[in-house]
């Protein structure tokens, strides 16, 4: 895939990931926060529970990656990206979407 | 998110008297009327989900706009680039993508705005919104100019940075409509 002139996968991944780690950081340092001061009204709101559950899952699937596929990123750092990897991405994209409905969704459960 | 307010669902005769003092001329009044009473904005604003549907994908070409815009401004910041990646090598992939989450975020907006028009046209933070969207697009296809015609490396970096404070004030200014 021609993104960012051709460069290898792993240099991509390195130039990329660690700005990943500032964003989720960015988000749980604002999050906690907004959780802490109405954690009780949060706790059971449904739509919360599945955002913390969709984050889970998504932490969950880049591990595997990271622990699976990403392992022999040698092989394929140039060539096609194998269809694997290709499936981490299509669920880790599904999971982040997830996450933002849910995250929207938790203002309309939310009990005021 | 947990602190967005409710969108508040005026009835029309309710949401005219919340605009500002600076009454619309009639034509404009006239307008806001017509758009109000369209089937589409009828639909949206009488639907239970659709405002939700939509800023939720609002949100998701956000993300797309937005971490685009904010990849480009950290490689535009420092001296090595995003991992020795320049803003060049990345405004050719990134920018495109930008674009998509844009279209993404005006198809969602516009719908929206047009279902209560009496609520977004006399808003000071939409109106502020609107005119930095426009700078900021403005400034957005002077770096894709910037990038293509191959310009110094500075010129490049300082349209990035500068579309990406424009892109900032545009989602600050977004998120400020919902207070009044």
């Amino acid at each position: 895939m021609a993104i960012f002139g051709q460069q290898p996968a792993s240099r991509i991944a390195a130039a990329l990931l660690p700005w990943t780690w500032v964003g989720l950081g960015l988000m749980l340092l604002s999050g906690l926060p907004l959780f802490a001061s109405e954690a009780a009204d949060l706790y059971g709101n449904i739509a919360f529970r599945i955002k913390l559950a969709l984050l889970l899952l998504a932490g969950m699937n880049a591990l595997l990656f990271h622990l699976t596929v990403f392992r022999g990123v040698a092989q394929w750092d140039i060539g096609a990206t194998p269809l694997a990897a290709r499936a981490f991405a299509g669920i880790s994209i599904l999971l982040w979407t997830g996450v933002i409905v849910a995250g929207r969704l938790i203002a309309v459960f939310h009990s005021h | 998110m947990m602190f967005m307010p409710a969108v508040s669902y005026l009835p029309p005769s309710l949401a005219l008297l919340s605009s500002d003092a600076s009454a619309p001329s009639s034509l404009i009044a006239s307008t806001l009327e017509w758009i109000q009473h369209t089937r589409v904005g009828t639909t949206i604003r009488e639907s239970n989900w659709a405002i939700m549907g939509y800023e939720s994908v609002h949100l998701l070409g956000m993300a797309l706009l937005g971490g685009a815009a904010t990849l480009l401004a950290i490689a535009a910041a420092r001296r090595r680039g995003l991992g020795g990646l320049g803003v060049s090598v990345l405004a050719r992939s990134l920018i495109p993508l930008a674009g998509l989450g844009l279209l993404i975020m005006v198809i969602s907006g516009s719908l929206m705005a047009w279902s209560m028009p009496y609520r977004y046209y006399p808003n000071p933070a939409f109106r502020l919104k609107m005119l930095l969207l426009v700078l900021a697009v403005t400034v957005s296809c002077g770096l894709w100019q910037a990038v293509h015609k191959q310009q110094s490396d500075t010129i490049q970096r300082s349209w990035a940075l500068l579309a990406f404070a424009l892109w900032l004030g545009v989602g600050l200014s977004g998120r400020w409509i919902g207070f009044f």
